[in-house]
């Protein structure tokens, strides 16, 4: 394993990415601060937008950092170059990680510290932002693997629409539990033991997903 | 001038490419446009300017040296062999090919020695015509 | 007779493949061993489909053979070595560089990862290829972008080249700015080049040694002279009833009344009498071009001969 190798391979990808990697971090920012909002109908628009910026950018990186060298034959140009298999799969997936968790975290951070701040913000609320963000994050590690597996856009994105379906259900389920609806409508901020247990759950995919990736992706032998 | 400029080597020519490059060093030194002593391109050099395999310049080279056309000396290159008369006998070996070519088509053609030693004067005589 | 490259030892290999195979779904590339010499141009020919490009990779440690042992420089190559790659330079058509970036850009992202990067070369290549290094790569009509492709691997002095068709689609003039770099490379005795063609003109004025691969095959490896000096193309005269006769590697390629023209793959001194005494009159032995050596091999091949 070859640090130098993997560090160039990581900044290289990021610089490639960069103008999106900005376009999402400030759409990030721009959802959050609408989902901040006093009104509630312009609050839940920003709500959306913070899971639309998530997915949309989760697709993308995957999308132009992962899939597209596989399509565009510049994966065999860069396994031309003195770097092994292991150094361009840890590369590779350490900056699609980093530039979907920019913006990710971003809104997380953005959304924490402007409910926190804001006065006619229900602390509360933030009972359920660890767990959506979760979510979020899960189904990209599920599109991650779907695509270092398969290595198609077209599985990809049906893993993404899925996990589209099951975010609305989690959002529907989350809220249907009465201690969590009753937390997040008021001003006080509890954590109950049922969201340690999804926090559990969803952590633990997270945990299978990446081994997984790293896994299946440094296992590859033929490149072509 | 370099000597590169001075060989063209061509796949249309029927005569296998080692060949072609020998004629024409062979040529050169005929002429006096290679004198002897007159340093020669390394074979790697020469292939790579005439865009050559080195195993083609390498058997040229080799039977230049044969021939006694060049020398090769150890670690320092090969040079147009330093011999009294290497012109002239280049000039001779060209003459007697030509000779043989013709008497040879001759032959085939059914000519008789007579009418192929009329047909050389006769053809000495337009070339006299022919310079100033 | 033709001395001139003396048997190499296994240190003065530049590469080698020996048993290697490797199979796909609809292709195999079977039981492939041949090698070859430090400091010369090795040329690959074969026809589409052949396995030039799969032998390719695997000398390049992209594809991982099934069996066989590969060595490049002295070393096994796989694909998770790096260290080997570093000594050497691949190109092939199917190769892209990132288009919104410019020229410049990956100069600088080659440059950071080979020590042996020649800045000044680079610069001197930019000019003798005529390309413009703020440029897009997008911006770059084909010839343009395999010279950038080229440039990228030249300037780093890579000791073994492997060019998976480089002239493929370049214009005339482009294609001489390419050989012409690529024939500086044999100045230096210490470097190696495989580079596979379908011009087979090319082939045969710069290789050192031709190897022939046909639907995953190995037909022939053999320094260039040898191996064209193996094949004949026999005209003779003979009466409408003559058969051709099973002489190795005789065949038969065209008819036109008495008149046959054949071609022999091997060449024996004795065969001319044999052919004499089979009822034929010799009208010419000569010998034949890389390209028709090419196309009646991959005939015979299809016919199930073999050559």
């Amino acid at each position: 394993m070859n640090l130098k190798a993997i560090r160039i391979l990581f900044l290289k990808d990021l610089f490639l990415s960069r103008r999106f990697l900005f376009a999402y971090f400030l759409a990030g920012m721009a959802a959050s601060a609408i989902a901040c909002y006093p009104d509630a109908t312009v609050s839940f628009i920003g709500f959306i937008l913070i899971l639309t910026v998530a997915i949309a950018a989760g697709i993308h990186f995957i999308g132009n950092l992962l899939l597209s060298e596989t399509i565009d034959q510049t994966r065999l140009f860069i396994m031309s170059l003195p770097v092994s298999l292991l150094d361009y799969s840890i590369g590779k997936i350490s900056v699609v990680l980093t530039t979907y968790l920019i913006p990710w975290s971003a809104m997380l951070a953005c959304t924490v510290i402007c409910t926190s701040l804001l006065p006619w913000a229900k602390q509360g609320s933030m009972v359920t932002l660890p767990a959506i963000f979760l979510f979020l994050f899960s189904s990209f590690m599920l599109q991650l693997v779907t695509a270092v597996i398969t290595e198609s856009v077209g599985w990809t994105i049906c893993v993404m629409v899925g996990g589209n379906v099951g975010l609305n259900i989690f959002l529907m389920k989350l809220f249907a539990i009465p201690e969590i609806a009753e937390i997040s409508k008021g001003d006080i901020l509890r954590w109950p033991p049922v969201i340690h247990q999804i926090h559990g759950v969803e952590l633990l995919v997270i945990a299978i997903a990446l081994g997984l990736t790293v896994m299946v992706q440094t296992r590859k032998r033929d490149l072509t | 001038m370099t000597i590169h400029s001075w060989i063209t080597i061509s796949l249309s020519d029927p005569l296998p490419l080692y060949l072609q490059v020998i004629e024409q060093v062979k040529r050169r030194v005929a002429v006096g446009d290679l004198k002897p002593g007159t340093e020669l391109p390394s074979i790697r050099q020469l292939a790579s300017q005439l865009q050559v395999s080195v195993i083609t310049i390498k058997r040229a080279y080799l039977e230049l040296e044969r021939d006694g056309v060049i020398v090769t000396r150890q670690g320092k290159g090969s040079v147009v062999a330093e011999r009294p008369g290497l012109q002239v006998a280049m000039q001779e070996r060209e003459l007697k090919d030509r000779l043989t070519q013709a008497a040879d088509l001759g032959l085939l053609l059914g000519k008789s020695k007579t009418e192929m030693q009329r047909r050389m004067a006769e053809a000495y005589e337009q070339s006299q015509k022919g310079k100033p | 007779m033709n001395t001139v490259l003396a048997t190499p030892t296994d240190n003065q290999l530049a590469a080698s493949l020996s048993h290697v195979s490797k199979t796909y779904k609809h292709f195999k590339l079977q039981d492939l061993s041949f090698s070859l010499e430090r400091g010369t141009v090795a040329g690959l020919i074969g026809p589409n489909g052949a396995g030039k490009s799969t032998t390719m990779r695997i000398l390049m440690g992209l594809v991982h053979p099934n069996s066989g042992t590969v060595q490049v420089l002295g070393q096994p190559i796989s694909s998770s070595q790096a260290s080997a790659k570093q000594d050497i330079g691949y190109y092939s058509e199917d190769m892209r560089l990132y288009k919104p970036e410019s020229i410049l850009w990956h100069m600088q992202f080659v440059r950071s990862l080979y020590p042996s990067w020649d800045d000044a070369y680079a610069r001197e290549l930019l000019d003798r290829f005529g390309l413009i290094e703020q440029q897009a790569i997008k911006g770059l009509s084909h010839g343009q972008r395999v010279k950038a492709m080229l440039l990228l691997i030249l300037a780093r002095r890579p000791k073994f080249l492997i060019l998976d068709e480089p002239t493929n689609g370049l214009d005339p003039v482009a294609k001489h700015e390419v050989l012409t770099e690529l024939m500086r490379v044999v100045e230096d005795p210490d470097r190696t080049i495989l580079y596979s063609s379908h011009n087979t003109a090319d082939i045969e004025k710069i290789c050192d040694s031709i190897t022939f691969i046909d639907r995953g095959r190995l037909i022939a490896s053999d320094n260039r002279d040898s191996f064209l000096e193996q094949w004949k193309r026999i005209k003779l005269h003979a009466p409408e009833t003559w058969q051709t006769p099973s002489i190795r590697g005789l065949r038969l390629e065209s008819t036109f009344h008495q008149l046959r023209i054949l071609s022999l793959s091997h060449f024996r001194d004795e065969i001319p009498a044999e052919l004499q005494s089979s009822g034929a009159t010799i009208e010419a032995i000569d010998p034949m071009s890389l390209e028709e050596i090419f196309v009646s091999s991959v005939m015979r091949g299809r016919e199930g001969e073999g050559s």
